[in-house]
């Protein structure tokens, strides 16, 4: 007894995702399967084999005072060092994604776990990840003795602490904005904790969590390439990697080889974008919960490509019909036994561990105040806080003029659908080449006209950081509602009035998030900036980003203490009474 | 119709599939110093192999007492009994079909419907047999390899009911399932769920099915339960013998159909001998203000023919309205005293039909009138704005006035229509920037004249 078939509306044929073969074009066709297939076969087994060889690398032997060889500047190499730092990207990427769903799904499910670890994110996230190295690295090397996986993880540790979380915030958002009705039905329906995971939550923060990852990746780029070639307690340590090139070339004054380096960076971020980006990010496309589709559907040539590709067709096939039995066992060790479904989402707030984690953090400065007095002084105190002031002047200038450039030019293009989807991408690519492979570049052109770094090093930390505003105030530009762009047209606002009543409105949260953004890149770039170096000679400059380099270089462990612990104080300080407030300010006033 | 027994167990051998007995559900006010209660003091036994429509408008706690059922959430008092056992935690014999369809929206049709069973540990061949069955009798066995944005409305609604199927439960819940759907497309799906039941092989033991349509409840329900509103009581069941399939043309389909409209509309009347006749209207309903603008009570009021009135269900027809949307309206007209409810009729009240026909400007100064005397959280903030040397209010004073009695949404959607309001006939202005209220322009005028 069916519900009557003919009842259904029959005009809604379901339409087939794959790829209809055309019977008239079959030779042709199938000697291109095979071409492609065996271009595939080829490629998989050089990835395999290259990632399985660098890997082998990264645990040879390694004594921290022997003498290290020197970095051999031959461009030709430089592929190899790419490939090393990529892996170093890869795998760090690996496990920050691993620590964000696993620090997320505790802190969605558990409200005294939310509680806690969240404003401790919170403040990690804005303390300088290179200012821990000379913590890190003897940690690291103490833990390998003997081999170089020491000094590796003590990179891949700084990689993942620039990454991890921005992506532990992004899980726990995306879950917490699940539709209540799928959570219901996941609970009603009985999913199994495996089930939960794979089914719900992963598929729901899918898109974010891409995005995401794709931002902190292209910022990671500057911490791994910083951390491969540092001076720790007066100890030089390498790491084979771009980072380690761009500094021995600056060591040896070779502006040639800084420019072999940066176009390789540059292919580098291209290779990457189209072969690994772009395709999961056009797949993820699948995993959107609202109907209403993405504002710009992006495409990948290679995922296409992949997707044609019989042989992977069989590989899926087959790794499927292994991994299912897999799965119902999953499904069995999770369902929950007797009487409830996953534990549901808790809604109380239980208020005791906000007084403690006040309570703590209240207790942990003033114990780092009293340790850093004593061990330093009261003066030296107040000069680290005076340099403080001068970078955090300097980051001002940095997001002031940013803003100043290129909000015009974002405007422009981001009031244009087909520049901004065509840009927006070389956007992404420009914020992912690191800062310091443009350095060198500037600092000679410093020491030939003789520009303190003092206003010099603006410029420096600019270039890491502009490109987030750019990105973003275009992102918002190009969200503008049509109605309203088209309202601004027919009553001819122009100049003033245009950019008062209309475009500074509408774009102010997303500017706020650029600004963030930018003046976090921007602290992070204050240690590399103020303290540079080409051949023999220095620059330096005073300002809180120098203080901590040189207490990191000379192994001064109180200094250092200090440095990071105002660095801290200025960031959390301007997030809590700056940006905090614009935000609320954008979200009352401009509704965004 | 004893209306009683039909709240106790049936007698015969079978036990009632789920007892619900004295659960209440309360929630924190928005202030937190109170408890609200959504639910109070429900007695009700499902027999198995019966529709039970839960009729109420928004307030009256319909889908949570439907979470109770499947226990989703937990009762603050009282007991839910599933087959004689205390409910703790997810109810195992029961599905849901949701009002939003709640379909996963990375899924196949056929894999959104293999779901449950997949939790369950069958086999894969045995899960997919099961869900292209369930598939089959909604008639999408086609679209099995489709996504749910491929598909209407309809189609995807479909998919949910065969996830709920495909599970066999004993109690099937439904949580207003056609009403985001379009009309014509409501329609037919409610007649394929009647003429399936009618059919006598429906894969579920009883349905339990919220709405807010009371044409819905008379289609598909066994019996009727009407529940008030703030906080939600059962008033009274409703017999509802009428044949399947049932046949909305037929008289006794529409006497039914009058008969809950009466029951709808004035929340006062006992339904059957259930002594839980009479509503108190306790402080608790003194600030409310219904959701709707004072526009649409203007326009209700031309609508009304001026002797003899007319019928609600008549008006809800005409104006192709939701029970939920009119009676809003019916309760603010009544509120301000332009319009009465008597029986199932509706009425106006001299100042409403003066209102009917007056100007614009008239139109206003009545409305202002009529607020400042009878809505009783317009004259609060009246006297709060005479007794402030500025004739200044925070917006915040008139909030946690509202957070005392009701929950943070509904405090907060209160507030708006109090904004709405004043600002609609000029009584004060309310500046959102600052949060605060202020004497209108208009009413000093008035002050002024009268001196």
């Amino acid at each position: 007894m069916a519900l009557e078939a003919g009842r259904v509306p029959r005009f809604e044929r379901a339409r087939s995702t794959a790829r209809s073969a055309s019977p008239s074009a079959e030779r042709p066709e199938r000697t291109r399967t095979l071409l492609l297939d065996f271009a595939l076969l080829l490629l998989g087994l050089t990835v395999v084999v290259g990632i399985g060889s660098l890997s082998s690398q990264m645990a040879v032997s390694f004594h921290p005072h022997a003498q290290l060889p020197g970095v051999d500047l031959n461009p030709l190499l430089l592929p190899y060092y790419a490939a090393r730092s990529s892996l170093r990207m890869f795998i760090a990427l690996g496990i920050s994604l691993t620590i964000a769903v696993a620090m997320g799904s505790l802190t969605a499910r558990s409200p005294v776990a939310e509680r806690l670890v969240l404003p401790l994110v919170d403040v990690l996230q804005s303390v300088p990840v290179l200012g821990f190295l000379a913590v890190i690295v003897p940690f690291f090397i103490g833990l390998f003795p003997g081999s170089l996986l020491g000094l590796e993880s003590a990179a891949l540790f700084a990689i993942v602490t620039g990454q991890v979380w921005n992506l532990i915030f992004c899980y726990h958002q995306s879950l917490r904005t699940i539709p209540a009705e799928l959570r219901e039905a996941s609970r009603v329906y009985g999913f199994t904790g495996w089930q939960q995971m794979v089914r719900l939550e992963l598929p729901a923060s899918a898109i974010p969590m891409v995005w995401n990852a794709m931002m902190s990746f292209a910022g990671g780029w500057f911490f791994a390439t910083q951390s491969e070639a540092i001076s720790v307690n007066n100890s030089n340590y390498i790491l084979p990697g771009i980072g380690s090139y761009v500094a021995a070339a600056i060591a040896q004054q070779r502006l040639d080889c800084v420019l072999w380096a940066l176009l390789m960076m540059l292919l580098l971020i291209v290779v990457t974008d189209q072969l690994f980006w772009r395709p999961i990010v056009t797949w993820s496309e699948q995993f959107r919960l609202d109907t209403n589709s993405a504002a710009a559907p992006s495409h990948s040539w290679f995922l296409e490509t992949l997707q044609q590709s019989e042989l992977l067709r069989q590989l899926g096939q087959w790794l499927a019909s292994y991994l299912l039995p897999l799965g119902a066992s999953l499904n069995r060790w999770t369902r929950s036994r007797g009487r409830d479904g996953p534990a549901p989402l808790q809604k109380q707030e239980p208020r005791w561990v906000d007084n403690l984690v006040v309570l703590g953090g209240a207790v942990a400065t003033v114990l780092a105040c009293h340790h850093s007095l004593e061990q330093v002084g009261l003066g030296e105190t107040l000069k680290a806080f005076g340099q403080g002031l001068l970078t955090f002047g300097r980051v001002l200038a940095v997001v002031g003029g940013s803003t100043l450039i290129f909000l015009p030019l974002a405007v422009l293009i981001g009031l244009r659908p087909r520049w901004a989807a065509l840009l927006q991408p070389v956007m992404l690519m420009l914020a992912s080449i690191p800062a310091n492979l443009l350095f060198p570049f500037f600092t000679v052109v410093f020491l030939f006209c003789g520009m303190p770094l003092f206003y010099g090093c603006v410029v420096l930390m600019a270039m890491g950081a502009q490109w987030y505003v750019l990105f973003n105030v275009t992102a918002g530009a190009s969200a503008i509602p049509n109605d309203l762009r088209e309202m601004s047209q027919v009553f001819q606002l122009k100049g003033r009035q245009r950019w008062r009543r209309f475009l500074l409105p509408a774009m102010f949260s997303a500017w706020i998030t650029g600004a963030v953004t930018a003046s976090g890149a921007a602290w992070n770039a204050s240690i590399v900036a103020e303290l540079v170096t080409w051949g023999s000679h220095t620059l330096k400059t005073p300002g809180i980003g120098s203080y901590i380099a040189e207490a990191t270089a000379q192994g001064d462990q109180p200094r250092l203490f200090l440095g990071l612990v105002v660095m801290a104080l200025f960031v959390v300080g301007s997030n809590r009474l700056v940006w905090r407030p614009l935000y609320r300010f954008a979200e009352e006033r401009y509704g965004n | 119709m004893e209306t009683d027994a039909l709240l106790a167990p049936s007698p015969g051998p079978s036990q009632p599939l789920l007892k619900v007995r004295h659960v209440a559900k309360l929630f924190r006010s928005a202030d937190g110093s109170s408890r609200v209660a959504v639910l109070d003091d429900i007695d009700l036994d499902i027999q198995p192999g019966e529709v039970v429509a839960l009729l109420g408008r928004s307030g009256s706690g319909k889908s949570t007492l439907l979470r109770l059922m499947a226990g989703l959430i937990a009762p603050s008092e009282g007991l839910i009994e599933r087959d004689g056992q205390p409910l703790r935690g997810v109810n195992r014999d029961v599905a849901i079909v949701f009002q939003s369809f709640a379909l996963l929206p990375w899924l196949t049709v056929l894999d959104n419907t293999a779901v449950g069973l997949e939790a369950r540990g069958l086999g894969e061949k045995e899960v997919r047999r099961r869900a292209l069955r369930a598939l089959a009798m909604v008639g999408l066995e086609g679209s099995a390899e489709a996504y749910p944005r491929e598909l209407s409305g309809g189609m995807r609604q479909r998919v949910g009911f065969a996830r709920a199927f495909v599970m066999e439960p004993a109690l099937l819940l439904m949580d207003e399932p056609f009403s985001a759907l379009d009309v014509l497309t409501a329609e037919n799906l409610r007649r394929d769920i009647d003429e399936l039941w009618a059919g006598g092989t429906f894969p579920a033991g009883s349905i339990v099915i919220v709405t807010h349509s009371i044409e819905e409840a008379v289609l598909l329900s066994d019996r009727v339960v009407l529940l008030s509103a703030n906080p939600g009581r059962i008033r009274g069941v409703v017999p509802n013998p009428l044949p399947r399939p049932r046949d909305d043309t037929t008289p006794a389909f529409r006497a039914l159909v009058d008969s809950l409209y009466s029951y709808m509309t004035d929340p006062d009347k006992p339904v059957g001998t259930s002594p839980l006749a009479v509503e108190q209207t306790t402080s608790q309903d003194a600030l409310a203000l219904p959701p709707v603008s004072l526009g649409a009570v203007v326009d209700l009021l031309t609508l009304v023919p001026e002797q003899e009135g007319i019928s609600v269900a008549e008006l809800a027809d005409e104006l192709v309205l939701e029970l939920d949307d009119l009676l809003p309206i019916l309760d603010a007209g009544e509120l301000l005293q332009l319009m009465a409810v008597d029986g199932a009729r509706l009425g106006l009240s001299p100042v409403g039909r003066a209102l009917a026909e007056a100007s614009e400007e008239e139109q206003q100064r009545l409305l202002r009138s009529q607020m400042l005397l009878h809505v009783p959280l317009v004259r609060r903030l009246q006297e709060a704005l005479e007794a402030s040397t500025k004739a200044e209010v925070e917006g915040d004073f008139v909030l946690d006035l509202l957070s005392e009695q009701f929950t943070q949404p509904e405090a907060e959607a209160m507030f708006e229509t109090l904004v709405s309001w004043i600002r609609a006939c000029g009584l004060f202005r309310y500046s959102r920037e600052q949060d605060r209220f202020r004497a209108g322009d208009a009413l000093e005028q008035q002050e002024d004249g009268q001196t």
